[in-house]
């Protein structure tokens, strides 16, 4: 049984098609990435999995289930975008009602509450009312919330915008720690955070389903190198670069970033590259085997 | 226990939980306790300063010669025949009053929370079926005690002039608030329907003016227009008010079948848009 398995998916509002003809499976295990420019899909897929809302065309299964079955609410968690937690209560009242839905007694939903709110290290905060926490924190609750039963798939919609380093920090370590027992599907336009949480990539563009990877398997089956200098001619570094042996193509990704791919036989070219640096006096700031997501998205589109 | 069972005794679950928070929401909240407050002493002023003058006119022999004289048997002469006559005149003011309370109370149902996100987090954790009836049962909880509240201060009120009527004034009590509540149900279940299709609690109260004055009107022209018109009253909470007015609460029971069908219309429709609706 696929995680998730979407056929012909479309959702339209009024003549603008918000999704257009997804055809989409997942698989549990790793998290999953979900990127794409504004406007690309990307929460109306979530509210479609969520059954938040209904698709115009096509057909949705979550973990085997239509959305919004009953049998799927125990199994699932998210964070929606933009949603609020009811200002009138404290976290501690509306996380345990929460839990008492999900068919916990009081005394144990008050415990999960506690529990939930703790692996987002808010435990200071059980008795505050929604209106008293900042936007990070915020964030941080409606994570814990998504967290309340241990579902086994948790959707979180960008759970990293807008708010700080360290919040977001706290949320990556979150989803890094648990993701053994649990699959999460995360949205975000912050490439080097997906690259470091996920393996499976899912790119929208304009609705539609442009590309799906794995970063592991694609930077095992192919050969590149990504040097970033400090400081540098590109042009000059570029010509230099493509003249090392073993070397296919020089690409500048970005200002002083160069995409180096190599035939298979140069094993060494790592060790010639750390060369030319010192040989040319190039400080470097890092030499990655494979290309970054946004590499690996942006270069074949 | 088979899944069809486990499911449905679990959506009873939690519209009992749902509509717990309404209640909590209305006796632990500021925002509740000032309802509350407001509502309790407008009644206060109604019954001490209206309803208690009132009763002691009527208790004068001549008052009720008068009131035959000059209406005869009818609406107003039917409030003598009361057993406790704080009744009477509570029951007047509860026929047009308590609706006008149960719309504004009841309009913010579902409207508010759906614009503010708040049931996109509810209804990963419940059935849409528990959200819609929970809210429903809640707004219905909170008018009962509410009303509740009033009749029992009305009671009070009958004992302390009167403390033979003790007896009367606890059964009858009872049974008037019972009838009454039927009543208000149409209107809470209306404003379920429109809270849900309005984008907030104050639209739902334009609709819900709109809906019964657009309504009354047609109604009201239906013998200029087209007479088959009139019967839209069926689907006009409150139409037939003027029989409660010269029943008794015991007498009102016979009556009760209108209202108890307009909810169940009013319900059904909330529930197909509740569901089909965006969140």
């Amino acid at each position: 049984m696929s995680l998730i398995k979407c056929q012909n998916l479309s959702r339209a509002y009024g003549s603008k098609m918000a999704l257009n003809n997804v055809d989409l499976t997942l698989e549990a295990g790793h998290p999953i990435a979900l990127v794409g420019p504004n406007g690309a899909g990307k929460t109306t897929l979530f509210s479609l999995l969520l059954g938040y809302i209904r698709p115009t065309s096509g057909s949705i299964e979550v973990l085997g289930y239509a959305p919004g079955h009953p049998s799927l609410r125990n199994n699932i968690g998210a964070l929606p975008q933009d949603a609020k937690l009811d200002p009138d209560f404290t976290l501690e009242q509306q996380l345990s009602l929460f839990a008492q839905l999900r068919g916990m007694s009081a005394k144990t939903a008050k415990r999960e509450a506690a529990r939930v709110l703790s692996l987002v290290q808010l435990s200071d905060a059980l008795k505050q009312k929604p209106t008293a926490l900042s936007h990070g924190m915020s964030k941080r609750v409606a994570i814990a919330q998504a967290l309340i039963g241990s579902p086994k798939l948790i959707l979180l919609d960008e759970p990293t915008a807008g708010i700080d380093p360290a919040n977001a920090r706290i949320i990556r370590e979150l989803i890094a720690q648990l993701s053994d027992s649990t699959t999460f599907i995360v949205s975000s336009h912050n490439l080097d955070e997906l690259e470091r949480l996920c393996d499976q990539v899912v790119f929208l563009e304009q609705g539609a389903l442009k590309q799906q990877v794995s970063i592991a398997a694609g930077n095992h089956a192919s050969h590149y190198y990504t040097l970033q200098l400090q400081q540098a001619d590109d042009q000059q570094v570029q010509q230099m670069l493509a003249q090392q042996p073993g070397v296919i193509k020089v690409n500048i990704a970005a200002h002083h970033t160069f995409v180096i791919e190599y035939q298979e036989s140069a094993t060494e070219l790592d060790l010639q590259l750390l060369t030319l640096c010192k040989q040319q006096a190039w400080p470097y700031r890092l030499l990655l085997n494979g290309r970054s997501l946004e590499d690996t998205l942006f270069a074949s589109h | 226990m088979n899944p069809a069972t486990e499911l449905h005794s679990s959506t009873l679950r939690q519209i009992g939980l749902i509509a717990w928070v309404e209640i909590r929401r209305l006796l632990s909240q500021t925002k509740g306790l000032m309802t509350l407050a407001a509502y309790v002493l407008l009644w206060l002023l109604l019954l001490l300063f209206v309803v208690r003058d009132a009763v002691n006119v009527m208790q004068q022999p001549q008052t009720r010669d008068m009131v035959l004289e000059l209406f005869g048997e009818g609406t107003v002469s039917s409030l003598f025949n009361w057993p406790v006559a704080e009744y009477a005149l509570y029951w007047v003011f509860a026929i047009m009053l308590q609706p006008l309370f149960a719309i504004l109370l009841a309009a913010g149902q579902f409207a508010d929370d759906i614009h503010r996100g708040t049931f996109r987090y509810l209804s990963l954790h419940c059935s849409r079926t528990a959200l819609f009836f929970g809210r429903f049962c809640g707004a219905f909880a909170v008018m009962a005690l509410l009303s509740g509240a009033t009749v029992i201060v009305t009671m009070l009120m009958a004992i302390a002039r009167d403390a033979h009527l003790v007896g009367n004034a606890i059964i009858s009590g009872t049974a008037m608030w019972i009838v009454l509540l039927a009543v208000l149900l149409p209107y809470i279940a209306l404003m379920s329907l429109l809270s849900v299709i309005a984008s907030s609690s104050k639209q739902a109260i334009v609709y819900a003016t709109l809906y019964f004055t657009l309504l009354s009107i047609v109604v009201w022209s239906a013998d200029f227009l087209f007479a088959p018109l009139r019967y839209l009253d069926y689907i006009l909470p409150g139409a037939f008010s003027s029989v409660l007015y010269s029943s008794t609460p015991l007498q009102a029971i016979g009556h009760l079948g209108l209202p108890l069908a307009q909810c169940l219309v009013f319900l059904a429709l909330g529930f197909y848009a509740f569901k089909r609706s965006d969140v």
